[in-house]
Formats: C-alpha cells, structure tokens, sequence
C-alpha cells in the first residue's frame, strides 16, 4: 500500500513514534494535530526540545538532571551528605523527593542488571557510585530500587560490592501500602510482608 | 465452591449460552463435536484463567467474533456469593472482574474458584516426560498459595536472566555476576521444592488407601521427590534446602558455563512412582496407570480443600468410556462425597444405575434436561 503521507510529514511521525509510550496511529494524530497548529506554537515546541538539550545536563555528582554543574539536592548544604540513596532513574528521585521524609543525596545508577536486555555491570554507574562512597563523611547506602526481579538482584549486587567497605547498605521496605486495610491485599503482598517483618 | 449459573458468549460453538447448574453431580452428554468439552474450559477458564486445551487464547473466541465473555455466579456456604466474568478480546486482552471490580494480579485472582480437571491427556501425568508433573505441582500448589505463584514467577524470571548470563560470549567476570542470580533462584526455588515436598509428603501418606479403594487390590504405592539438588537426606529439613542448593549451585559452576545454562534448580525437578518399591512406570499396566492417575486427581481434590476449607469444582472430561467397571465403581464412589462435579460422556446410559443430581444433553448448540 502507498504511503499517503508526504515524506515531510512522514519523517514527523517516524520521529515521534521513536518517543516512548507513541504508537504509530498516536504518532500520526499527533503530527497531523502540528500541521494544523499554528506556527508560533510549532517554533515554541521546536525552541523548548533544543533548550532542554542545550540548558539541561547531568550533575556531575549524582547524575541527576540539572542547569548547572552540580544539581540543587547536592549543592544544597543542609542535606545530609553522609548518605546516598540509590535509584535506578532520575524519575524516581522526584517521587522520594516528593515525600519530604527524605534529607540525603542520591545517586542516578541509570537503569538495572539485565542479562535479558544486555545491560551488565559496566554499563552502570557502579563505579562512580564507589568513588563517591569512598569519601570518609559517606556512612550509609540507602538502595530504593524497584522491587522487580532485576531491581533485587542489582540490590544484591551493591550490597556485595560495599560488603568489606564498612559502609552501612540498606533498603527500602516493601510490603503493606499506608492506609490499606489488610483484609484488601492480595494474599501474595501480606505473604511477602510476613517473611520479611521486622521487630519494633 | 459452587457454581451456580454459567453464561457464556462467543466462547468456541456457542454463540450465547446460559445453563444453570445442580450443586451436586452435573453430567453434560451429547454426541462428539456438539461441545461438551467447550463447557468444562470455560468453568476451568473461571478457576485458572486460562485453557487446558490450547494455550493460546485467541483460538477459544468463536468464528469470525472479536471476544468472549464468561459471566458466573458463585456460592460457597451460606452467604459468601460471587460473580466472576473473564474477558478477552484479541484486542484488548484478558480482563478478570470479581463482583464487577477488575483483578489485576493473577497471583490476586488464582485460587477463588480452586478446581481439579481429569482428563485423557491426563493419562500422560504417570507416563510421560517429567514437564509434566512439574505443571501438575505447580497448577496445583499455586491454588492454594499465592506466594507459591509469585515464587514461580520470579523464579522464572531469574531463570532467564540466569540462562542469558551463561549464554554470553564474552563471559568477562561471570563468577561475580552469577552469585547475584543465584541469591534470587535459591530463595524462590527453595520455597518452591519446599512447598512441592508438603504435598509429596501428604500423597505418601494417602496414596495406596486411594489406589487400592478404586483398585479394590492392596497394593503398596509409593512416590519420591527426585531433586536435581541430589540427596535426598536435606529433604526432611526444609531448612537445609537454601544452604544445599548453594553448595550444589558451586559445584555445577563450571558445568553450567560450559553447557549455557542453570541445569539444577526446581525446573528440573521430577516425580517418581512407585508400586512394591519397583518403579510404576516400567511395569504398570495401562489400567493400573489410569487407577494411579485417578487417585492422584483425588488426592488433589483432597489436598486442596484441606489447605483451604473450600471444596474446589472437579471436571471431569469423557473419560468413562476408558474405564472398565471396577474402576468406574470406584470414581463413582468418590463422587458422592465431592460437592459439585461437572462430567461429560458420549455414553449417558451407563449412568443409569447411579443417583445423580442432574442431567444435560447438548444438541445443536443448546443444552436440554435430561
């Protein structure tokens, strides 16, 4: 079948198909949806993606994203920078920020292991986060990955690799959400929660 | 658990079909190719979400239509009613609903309908290769337990990216790599042996009662649990099972480098019968093998509903023509005791003799009293 899109127009929706979470049929909506926008509008969008590629880069402490050279979190002086809390994704440090409970730095591993999709070791920020960790004021190694099969098995491997560091490596709980009743939650979540409690 | 009422739409033959149900012994006859087995896959569709004809679930949507539906209604005891309604499309995928509030999790949703399926493929269960004895462990123990299915899941899920660890070219430092895997696949897979060696333990103790009540012999009938973990002294301790599979996983290291893969584990486990300490399946006779198979299809039955207090739903699938009399007494013994049962047979008359609570015929894509 012909393409019926012009290759201008063609090479727009190749381009936001290649977005995460766009489908081809949402790709072309979006596209024909441009077309149509006026041009003022086309030239802010175009400006806003070249600006954030321009303006916005990776702190070079923690990776996480930032205007400067250093990020807000590691710049900031009141936050506690004895420990580093470890997350898979710059997203994730915006939902622990969001909680407020919550005054270390952290540090952006950018993704996790995965033999399956090709992601080894090395392809982390391993070896930035050791360099970090070895700064004496570095006490604990807070790890707030997802707890998918690869996010426990990259737990288990920072844990390993800080085993004779004398740092202290913890984890973040899962388990009960707040405000659930348990009557509520699926047997398999109060079946974990059980094998992992904890004396108070 | 019974069921009440059955509503199903699109689902193989039947453009729409509603049948309700007698709480006792349902016994659905009819010619072949009129759908009698269609019926039973969709109540097993209710307990376990998907076939045990096809693993595809595109193939049960009827001819020529976009999706099927599975409504039901569900009483166990006195109040505790439930509605339960599958559906799936090739678009849209399979969506579960309990009382009309979707489950997402299948870990959530396996077990409310617990259910136990005899049918002729089953005859494989003793005789066939040990793939499948591990599905009947795990479709069994994941219907009394949540964590046992999650267990498998992420079990699985290490598995793959244990293989895929060994099947690298470049291994580089594959020593310190694999440990992290291994932490994962002895957790979960020593639950797994753990959970499975409890049932083990509950066939030994009822299995040549159950054989010989439909044999009408006495035979001694044993089973052992053959672990690719070896000895089988750690067994009896549970405790022991993470620290052995350690100490194996060690030792097959440079095996399993050479060979690619995780060749210890749950997944390679298997189930060995005995009858007078001699192996079932290198001397059994074909009706022995059914007997054996039908026992442990009870015991099943037994099993689950003294781990859960409900009495799970048996299918049975023409199986009747295969059995002679004495076996055929045996099964019809057990069933006045089994709460709700669901049999289909090309041969309505050789139920005459028994008291059953209700009969069907299925003719032309509907379903008459009997």
């Amino acid at each position: 079948m012909a393409n019926p899109f012009p290759p201008a127009l063609d090479y727009l929706v190749q381009q936001l198909h290649h977005l995460p979470g766009i489908g081809k049929r949402t790709a072309q909506r979006l596209a024909i949806f441009l077309l149509k926008d006026t041009d003022e509008n086309a030239q802010n969008l175009s400006q806003a993606i070249l600006r954030v590629k321009k303006e916005i880069n990776l702190c070079q402490e923690c990776f996480n994203i930032t205007e400067t050279e250093v990020c807000e979190i590691c710049a900031n002086l009141r936050r506690d920078k004895s420990t580093i809390c470890v997350v898979e994704d710059i997203v994730d440090i915006f939902a622990i920020e969001k909680s407020h409970e919550y005054s270390g730095v952290y540090h952006v591993l950018g993704g996790v292991i995965s033999p399956l999709s090709g992601v080894s070791p090395e392809d982390l920020r391993f070896s930035e986060l050791i360099e970090r960790a070895k700064k004496p004021e570095v006490n604990e190694i807070l790890l707030a990955l997802n707890p998918s099969t690869e996010g426990e098995a990259t737990m288990i491997y920072i844990s390993k690799l800080f085993k004779s560091s004398g740092k202290k490596v913890t984890r973040i709980a899962s388990g009960i959400p707040l405000g659930a009743h348990l009557e509520f939650i699926d047997d398999a979540t109060i079946g974990r929660a059980i094998l992992s409690r904890r004396e108070i | 658990m019974i069921l009440k009422e059955l509503e199903i739409e699109n689902f193989r033959l039947f453009p729409y079909l509603k049948i309700t149900f007698s709480d006792g012994i349902n016994i659905i006859s009819g010619l072949n190719g009129q759908g009698k087995t269609s019926i039973l896959e969709s109540i097993y569709y209710l307990a376990l979400t998907k076939s045990f004809r096809t693993s595809n679930d595109n193939h049960v949507i009827s001819y020529n239509k976009k999706h099927f539906n599975i409504k039901s209604n569900f009483v166990s005891g006195e109040s505790d009613k439930k509605v339960i309604r599958i559906f799936h499309s090739s678009s849209e995928g399979k969506h579960l609903f309990i009382n009309k509030k979707e489950v997402l999790k299948f870990s959530e949703y396996i077990g409310t309908v617990p259910c136990v399926i005899l049918t002729l493929d089953d005859l494989k269960l003793t005789l066939g290769g040990p793939r499948e004895r591990r599905r009947f462990l795990d479709i069994l123990i994941s219907q009394i337990s949540p964590v046992y299915l999650e267990d498998l899941k992420i079990y699985r899920r290490t598995l793959q990216q244990r293989n895929a660890l060994l099947g690298k070219e470049n291994k580089g430092d594959i020593k310190n790599q694999i440990s992290i895997w291994n932490e994962k696949l002895i957790e979960h897979g020593s639950r797994i042996i753990s959970n499975r060696l409890d049932f083990i333990d509950f066939l030994n103790i009822h299995l040549s009662e159950y054989y010989n009540k439909i044999s009408t012999l006495s035979d001694k009938i044993g089973v052992d649990y053959q672990s690719s973990l070896g000895d089988k002294d750690y067994l009896s301790d549970r405790k022991r099972i993470p620290v052995r599979f350690e100490k194996k996983l060690n030792l097959v290291f440079k095996y399993e480098v050479e060979k690619r893969k995780t060749v210890i584990g749950p997944h390679r486990d298997d189930v060995q019968f005995f009858k007078e300490d001699k192996v079932f399946r290198d001397f059994c006779s074909q009706g022995e093998n059914k007997t054996l198979v039908i026992a442990l299809k009870f015991l099943e039955w037994e099993y689950i509903s003294k781990e859960r207090h409900i009495k799970p739903i048996l299918l049975l699938d023409d199986i009747f023509g295969e059995l002679d009399e004495v076996r055929m007494r045996g099964l019809l013994d057990f069933l006045k005791v089994i709460g709700q049962a669901y049999i289909t047979t090309t041969m309505q008359d050789k139920f005459k003799t028994h008291h059953t609570s209700q009969k069907f015929v299925l003719k032309e894509k509907r379903l008459y009293d009997a």
